[in-house]
């Protein structure tokens, strides 16, 4: 017998075996198809019983061919995304470090659920930009301090509540994990504004700084004005008035540190609030030095301050008034 | 016990085994092992054993043109298959003895 005189029983159970593996690869296909047709051939040959009854079904020889070839390993179609990304999530959970953190967070979290409710309360009020979010530091302060505790209280309340059913029912663990993932949330953005609102004032929207502030005004940080003649006279009641000529009032109150504040006085006693220097006066308690009591007061007047004065060469060539007219004043004579 | 089932976990090492002699083509092989008192051994499988082995770069492959009929596929041992084959032996003679050990235990109780 040779190649072209194959017998057609070979022919026929190689043909069936080939249609069983048709959807290997072409080249392992053909590689396989060289082997067995030779199989078959010499099986053929040395037996006189039919080839079905030597090597079974062609089906199975196929079968059998595949599962030893590990063909049947390519054959399972490859696991969807979900099945993948499950398989792995599986992986990292049983991962020795996933373990660790399992187990350093399982003996954190009486903790965790003892503070997140006293969290919960404290962050939403910085969160919401309560300026002052305690008064007593640990006690949040809603409106009144009492109403803080029971917040806390009622937050804390519901944390052992969720933690403590969240084995019972899925509702129960959402709310257990919402808890959680409200307070993280919350903790967060206190965390990222807390620069914000560490800054002086709590202003968020950023102006000028106080220096800037000085640099371009200098009145602005100016809360009384001494005036002094080119002999180093120290002048009294100077009216002092801007470019559009209004007063100008510097609010010497406003830098007083308990010294009273005592303007120059027109004819109707109205203060003129423009008239500098303004005189303060400190009041200074006299007490007796055995009973610690006041017996006596001293007013006494506040010294100006201690200035350089420049030494002047000589006064500009200037007449007031005659080159440009003086902004039309209105004499402080009251109203 | 039907030693089909056993065979199929220790077939590749039997193959490599009958490959440690010389080069063989796949009824060869079959043959060999059934020689050697492997009866149960299918054809299919030996076949498609020889083909995983060569494939994973254990095997040597080589067609020849026989006298009496088709080509035929001659196999044999590389470097990778014989160093396989010495530690599969190794692992081999452990899991036997394992097995002996437990067996012979089990039958005295």
């Amino acid at each position: 017998m040779n190649a072209t005189m194959i017998d057609t029983e070979v022919r026929d159970y190689l043909a069936e075996v080939r249609e069983h593996l048709s959807d290997l690869p072409e080249d392992e296909l053909d590689d396989l198809t060289i082997d067995l047709e030779a199989h078959l051939v010499e099986v053929h040959a040395e037996a006189g019983a039919p080839l079905t009854a030597r090597l079974g079904s062609p089906s199975a020889y196929a079968a059998e061919l595949r599962a030893s070839a590990g063909f049947d390993r390519l054959r399972p179609s490859r696991p969807t995304l979900a099945a993948r990304m499950a398989a792995r999530s599986r992986e990292l959970v049983a991962h020795p470090t996933a373990v660790r953190a399992r187990d350093a967070w399982s003996s954190f979290r009486p903790v965790w659920i003892a503070i997140r409710g006293w969290l919960l309360v404290a962050t939403w009020l910085v969160v919401s930009g309560d300026a002052m979010p305690f008064q007593i530091f640990p006690i949040p302060h809603i409106g009144s301090t009492l109403i803080g505790i029971a917040a806390v209280a009622l937050a804390t309340a519901l944390s052992y509540a969720a933690a403590g059913r969240a084995g019972e029912h899925a509702r129960w663990r959402t709310a257990d994990v919402g808890f959680t993932a409200a307070v993280s949330f919350l903790l967060l953005v206190a965390l990222t504004s807390g620069a914000v609102l560490a800054q002086p004032n709590g202003f968020v929207v950023q102006g000028p700084s106080e220096d800037e502030i000085l640099a371009n005004y200098p009145l602005a940080g100016a809360s009384n004005i001494f005036a002094y003649d080119l002999e180093g006279n120290p002048l009294d009641a100077v009216l002092l008035y801007d470019q559009h000529g209004n007063p100008i009032d510097l609010h010497p109150w406003i830098d007083t540190a308990g010294e009273e504040v005592r303007f120059l006085e027109d004819r109707f006693g109205e203060p003129v609030k423009n008239a500098y220097p303004v005189q303060l006066f400190r009041f200074t308690s006299i007490l007796d030095e055995e009973t610690g009591a006041e017996v006596d007061a001293v007013y006494e007047p506040v010294p100006p301050p201690r200035v350089p004065l420049p030494d002047v060469a000589s006064r500009p060539n200037h007449a007031p008034g005659t080159e440009e007219p003086a902004a039309e004043l209105t004499r402080p004579t009251g109203r | 016990m039907d030693t089909t089932q056993l065979l199929k976990g220790v077939l590749d090492l039997a193959v490599l085994a009958v490959l440690e002699d010389g080069e063989a083509y796949g009824y060869d092989i079959v043959r060999r092992l059934r020689d050697a008192g492997l009866e149960d051994v299918g054809d299919a499988s030996v076949y498609g054993t020889c083909r995983r082995l060569y494939r994973s770069g254990m095997l040597t492959s080589q067609i020849r043109p026989s006298d009496e009929g088709p080509p035929r596929k001659y196999y044999g041992l590389n470097a990778v298959g014989t160093d396989h084959l010495d530690r599969a032996r190794k692992t081999w003679a452990h899991f036997a003895d394992t097995m002996n050990a437990l067996l012979d235990q089990e039958a005295t109780h």
